[in-house]
């Protein structure tokens, strides 16, 4: 039983409802010429009650309902007899009426009510969309029809109804015929849509605050017309205030994996782990090489005596392979029982990109370091002190294209084991509390500031880090003596591999494939991304669009080369997705191939969606290694960074430059849409045009929410209005005018103002202004419906005219409203 | 009933068609508007001024149910892309729109039009994708997963969102992108052992052995032995010894096999029927492809060697995805080249009963031998009408009655057969 009525309760009566509201509508019609109300009651509610029964009955297939009032498993000719003999149902009663003598209705009400009994035995027994339909059309018709004929107020009543009921119908049923199909979603806000609603609802919230503020005080839109005398009462309490003294961060230090920024010289034993190890977890262990082993033939002894000394490895201890295979998340390098899982926290600005190590040698599979790089460089860092402080500097790196100004970051090493500070690219000093002697740091050969002589540097360690940088604009002016980057001789020839190479920089052309086909493919990336001649660009120009091109390549870490993929390369370029390594090979590689020279590094990526807002630090994971790669320009390195996802690095803009690049940004978006920006255009090109108009009703608009105020605030605001419309139609504001003659004037130019009306705002105006508070009260509540009538008209007058054709703006003169009589 | 049914038929009847241009815009909500709208007009001209108080509710209703759907969808711009470029039929595949939304107000109610293959759901075949709610100002990865059921290069009409929300009474329509087509291949079945070449007593074992013949690379020489063919026979050594030699050749490392597909018969038959000889045939040239054979597909006048390499299969699955059986009719002339039957050993012709029978008439003996009709059928009729007893060996499917296990049991039985013939002839 209870289902059955779960069944009933959860039909859709939609439709049902509309019939039987556009029946009522009919009914109302009938009643006026009808003979025996009575009987026409009976008739309806009948109809009406049947149709309902059906309607519930229809489609229940429950043991409770009885097999003959299952309608549905009727027959069809029964089912179009039952359906015919509702239908007919009025003509058979009149012409019963007629018979018995009585008069009957109109023939033409008779049909109406034919139809108004197809609608609701349509909606009764509806089970298909067309059902629906035509009941609704048939319930439209209906209502129409008597809206039309009827000149009674119930009908009013009906029809609103009806026309919420049927806009529902239409969406519900637009609805019912796509939800089934819906899909779920994943999205990201373009803009932060609630900060903006917020900061609207401030505007709107100190809009209506300031004009009720402004309202609530003294006349002030009188001022200029009468004289003051002393000084308002108000004073800023916010003056009263003092600075605070803010709120320091306690710094913690029972716990030893704080969030604080505390330098500590706290030396622990940890289970942290190293860079290699991070880079296993994250990427994949490297595939085994396979060896290729030619066919070995004994040569004799030939070699002598002084070349069977030990000899040292040339090899990098530590290298960085492309062929990776994935691996489980490897918990034994994982710390337990700590209170962080990062690898350092940073304090200072984010997305940035600290690196860890570089490699300037790629053999197809692995990226490694020359051992030249890891020799640390001679006189490289010095000892300084700065506000008391003991930093280290690094060489002077005064340029062109790095910005003076210095930047700070600090970071806390948590787990992590290495000897080497993460850093940014262009590092220019770091210091380490109380470590004040210069053989403490190193820089190595690629440019990393080191701690030598320690297997890591001590957890918890503090860096504070200063660091530039780059601006570029010098390399992207073609005109610039500085745009030229590559040179000639780093570019290697076929068959001088094996030659040694005077230029250092030179160990970052290096190539497993050759030149030639990496300087085509990389040209003819640059000139589908720039659509230009690659000779009218700069070498900049040239990395930027390489860049541009792989940053559209989806960052997919799960996609590895295949076993017997030889050339990486060529496979991203193909595939156009890859790990961000193979993204940063590939970019390396084809820089290189513009005779650029570029190497790949390994480092940590500081997400701004890792920062965390009440610490005020961002922490650095062991999952935000990455890898990216560094161009050189004119003795620095500048980072670049080729993979989707992760934020370019920063580079310094002048105002002008980034004004010249909005500017270009703003002329592309133009020639995009073009048909956008003329619509954009000719809106601009009217609102200018009718900017009177459309300020005055702008402002008359914002003053509609006046009229919920008490009644001597809207006469103020009333007259607030009229100055600002003033205002707004350049009108000057009349010298030694009168009240009255001004408010005259004004109030003059509108022609449903009668001068009765003039009369009554003119002595409400003049009894705030000079009257007693008492009366003047008195006085004013008495005739408040009326002013408030004069006060909608004068807002109604600003929205009035913005429709109004021919010149509005005309009779605010200043000369023509002194013209006007005023009133005795 | 049957009055009802007159008269349901006399009341649904098209006594006009002339005028049907002139009143179809009636069967659309926007049209019922206009008409309500421009009734409600004269009624409040004519009869009361009430009526424009109806109007007035239409006009704004009418407004709303235009404009807001072509706002929505001026905002809006899209893509679409597979997870993968390429499947087989009935695999299910993870299907991405990627939605900018550039207003700052959410859009409700947006359907993606495109074909069912790709744009419905896989649970419901046929039921569109929907969007309950675009969020404002977003970037919306909406994801779903489709089947396609017909081998195809998708999408094969415009993509586009629509949408008709609040009312439903007029739909705005915005073209989206797709980044690269899904293709799907046609189905493939799986196939157990494969049919004896005959003529070779090694190919059982593939085993390189000597043997006589034009196949394969010179061993050596040999004595004449009665079977040899004459053409075999080396000349000059016969003349130098004075009795007759013949060439030794090694046996092919790999093993050749001709399929044909009868692209004129598929053509003259029902859509079921055709992708179903499109399928046995991806499937056959496959499991040769699998097992190293070397195939030579004759298929839509035109000849393609198919070796085991992924490149090779993925170019030969790629065309008969895109194949177009209402493309172009060919001539006669491709006709015959394409049913010309080349010199290896075992042939498979992929047919219908009529076809293959008229084909048969007109095949040289000398082709015959080594021949496999695959005949694909829909009707039970035709099937017992058309003797094909004469065309030899064969495999007949009917395509109404589980097409795969009879495909597979036909070809095992068929593997088995051509074993058992072989080692016959060899004892």
């Amino acid at each position: 039983m209870i289902r059955s009525v779960a069944v009933i309760i959860r039909k859709d009566w939609s439709t049902m409802v509309l019939a039987i509201i556009a029946s009522i509508g009919l009914f109302l019609l009938r009643l006026q010429g009808c003979d025996s109300e009575i009987w026409l009651c009976f008739d309806f509610l009948f109809i009406v009650s049947f149709a309902i029964a059906v309607h519930v009955l229809n489609g229940v297939n429950r043991p409770v309902v009885p097999m003959w009032l299952r309608f549905h498993e009727y027959s069809m000719t029964v089912q179009y007899l039952i359906g015919a003999t509702v239908i007919a149902t009025p003509l058979i009663s009149n012409l019963a009426q007629t018979i018995l003598g009585a008069r009957g209705e109109a023939t033409e009400l008779v049909w109406l009510a034919m139809l108004q009994n197809a609608a609701i035995w349509q909606a009764a027994i509806a089970r298909t969309k067309r059902q629906e339909w035509t009941s609704f059309l048939l319930s439209c018709f209906l209502m129409l029809f008597g809206v039309a004929t009827s000149d009674r107020n119930g009908m009013l009543i009906i029809v609103i109804p009806f026309g919420l009921f049927a806009a529902w119908w239409l969406m519900a049923r637009y609805w019912k015929t796509i939800e089934r199909g819906f899909v779920a979603v994943e999205s990201v806000p373009l803009i932060r849509l609630r900060m903006l609603m917020v900061l609207l609802l401030c505007f709107f919230t100190a809009l209506v605050g300031g004009i009720a503020a402004l309202g609530g005080k003294s006349i002030a839109s009188l001022n200029g017309f009468m004289p003051t005398s002393g000084g308002n009462r108000d004073a800023d309490p916010s003056a009263k205030k003092g600075v605070g003294n803010g709120d320091m961060l306690v710094a913690a230090k029972e716990e030893a994996f704080t969030f604080g920024p505390v330098d500590s010289d706290l030396f622990l034993d940890s289970d942290a782990p190293s860079m290699y190890d991070i880079a296993n977890d994250m990427f994949g262990v490297p595939k085994d090489r396979v060896k290729q082993i030619n066919k070995a033939i004994a040569l004799s002894m030939q070699s002598k005596e002084t070349e069977q000394e030990g000899t040292e490895s040339k090899k990098a201890d530590r290298e960085f392979s492309v062929m990776r295979q994935p691996t489980g998340r490897n918990s034994a390098t994982r710390p337990d029982q700590t209170g962080s899982q990062a690898a350092f926290h940073l304090i200072g600005k984010v997305p940035q990109h600290l690196r860890m190590e570089a490699f300037n040698t790629f053999d197809g599979v692995e990226w490694t370091r020359s051992t030249s790089l890891d020799v640390p460089q001679s006189d490289a860092v010095k000892m300084s002190n700065i506000y008391g402080k003991p930093w280290v500097t690094l060489k002077d790196r005064k340029s062109e294209i790095t910005y003076p100004v210095r930047e700070r970051l600090t970071t806390k090493l948590i787990n992590i084991k290495s000897e080497r500070i993460a850093s940014p690219s262009l590092l220019s000093n770091a210091q380490i509390d109380r470590v004040d002697r210069e053989d403490f740091f190193e820089l190595t050969g690629d440019g990393q500031l080191i701690m030598p002589g320690r297997e890591f540097i001590p957890q918890l360690t503090v860096v504070h880090q200063l660091f530039q940088i780059p601006q570029l604009h010098a390399l992207r002016e073609s005109s610039n003596h500085l745009s030229r980057i590559a040179k000639p001789e780093w570019i290697r020839k076929p068959g001088l591999e094996e030659l040694v190479m005077p230029d250092p920089l030179a160990c970052y052309m290096q190539s497993p494939i050759d030149f030639k086909s990496l300087e085509t493919w990389s040209s003819a990336i640059i000139r589908q991304q720039t659509k230009t001649e690659i000779s009218s660009l700069t070498d900049w120009q040239k990395v930027e669009a390489i860049v541009e091109h792989l940053r559209s390549f989806e960052v997919d870490t799960n996609f590895l080369p295949n076993q017997d993929s030889e050339d990486v390369i060529s496979y991203v370029l193909k595939n156009e997705r890859g790990p961000d390594y193979l993204l940063a090979t590939t970019a390396a590689m084809l820089i290189r191939g513009q005779g650029i020279p570029c190497r790949f590094i390994n480092g940590f990526y500081a997400s701004p969606k890792r920062y965390l807002a009440r610490a005020g630090l961002t922490e650095v994971l062991q999952q935000d290694l990455h890898s990216w790669v560094e161009v050189y320009a004119h003795g620095l390195w500048i980072p670049v960074e080729p993979s989707a996802g992760y934020a370019i690095p920063r580079d310094y803009r002048s105002w002008t430059q980034w004004a010249i690049q909005c500017w270009w940004g703003c002329r592309d978006y133009a020639i995009r849409n073009p048909i956008l920006i003329l619509f954009c255009c000719l809106l601009i090109g009217v609102a200018i045009a009718a900017r009177c108009r459309l300020l005055d009703a702008s402002c008359s608009a914002v003053f509609v929410i006046t009229q919920f105020f008490p009644t001597t605030t809207r006469i103020r605001l009333c007259l607030m209005l009229l100055r600002i419309r003033l205002w707004t139609w350049n009108v000057l504001k009349p010298a030694h005018a009168t009240v009255r003659k001004w408010l005259d004037a004004q109030l003059g130019c509108d022609a449903k103002l009668s001068e009765r009306d003039r009369n009554l705002v003119i002595e409400a105006v003049q009894r705030m202004a000079y009257g007693a508070k008492d009366s003047t009260n008195t006085w004013i509540y008495a005739n408040r419906i009326e002013l408030g009538r004069i006060h909608r008209v004068i807002i109604q007058r600003g929205i009035r005219e913005l429709f109004q054709s021919g010149p509005v703006g005309s009779q605010w003169n200043s000369n023509d409203m002194m013209k006007v009589t005023p009133s005795p | 009933m049957k009055y009802f049914l007159a008269l349901n038929s006399s009341l649904n009847h098209d006594f006009c068609p002339w005028a049907n241009d002139y009143v179809y815009w009636l069967k659309k909500p926007i049209g019922w508007v206009v008409l309500a709208f421009s009734a409600s007009i004269l009624l409040g001209v004519c009869v009361s001024n009430q009526a424009f108080l109806a109007s007035a509710a239409i006009f704004a209703l009418g407004v709303v149910g235009v404009f807001w759907p072509w706002i929505a969808m001026f905002g809006m711009q899209g893509r679409l892309s597979w997870h993968q470029l390429r499947c087989e039929e009935g695999e299910k595949i993870r299907t991405t729109l990627s939605l900018l939304h550039r207003w700052p107000w959410p859009a409700w109610g947006i359907v993606v039009e495109a074909d069912d293959a790709i744009a419905s759901h896989v649970e419901a075949p046929g039921e569109s994708i929907c969007l309950s709610r675009v969020p404002a100002a977003s970037k919306s990865d909406f994801e779903w997963q489709c089947q396609p059921s017909r081998r195809g290069c998708y999408p094969m009409k415009e993509v586009r969102l629509s949408t008709g929300f609040p009312f439903g009474i007029w739909t705005a329509y915005r073209t989206l992108t797709v980044t690269k087509p899904l293709i799907v291949w046609p189905k493939l079945f799986k196939l157990v052992d494969v049919p004896s070449q005959p003529g070779s007593r090694c190919n059982g074992i593939g085993t390189v052995t000597e043997q006589t013949g034009d196949e394969g690379d010179w061993m050596g020489v040999r004595p004449f032995r009665p079977g040899d063919s004459l053409r075999q026979v080396h000349w000059a050594q016969t003349a130098r010894r004075d009795s007759l030699v013949v060439f030794e050749r090694q046996t092919r490392s790999r093993q050749g096999v001709s399929i044909s597909f009868d692209s004129v018969a598929a053509r003259a038959t029902q859509d079921s029927q055709r992708e179903w000889m499109v399928r046995i045939l991806a499937s056959l040239t496959n499991h040769f492809m699998s097992h190293s054979w070397q195939v030579q597909a004759q298929f839509d006048s035109s000849t393609t060697y198919l070796t085991s390499n992924q490149t090779s299969k993925q170019k030969w699955m790629d065309r008969l995805a895109g194949w177009d059986a209402h493309a172009e009719e060919m001539s006669d002339a491709e006709t015959k080249a394409a049913s010309k039957t080349s010199s290896v050993a075992l042939k498979f012709i992929i047919s219908t009963p009529e076809s293959a029978l008229a084909q048969w008439r007109s095949l040289p003996k000398v082709e015959r031998a080594g021949l496999t009709w695959v005949l694909v059928t829909s009707n039970e009729e035709e099937q017992h009408r058309l003797d094909t007893s004469i065309l030899g060996s064969q495999i007949v499917i009917n395509v109404d009655r589980q097409p795969i296990s009879q495909l597979q049991l036909q070809w095992q039985r068929l593997c088995q057969r051509s074993s058992r013939t072989k080692v016959g002839a060899e004892a």
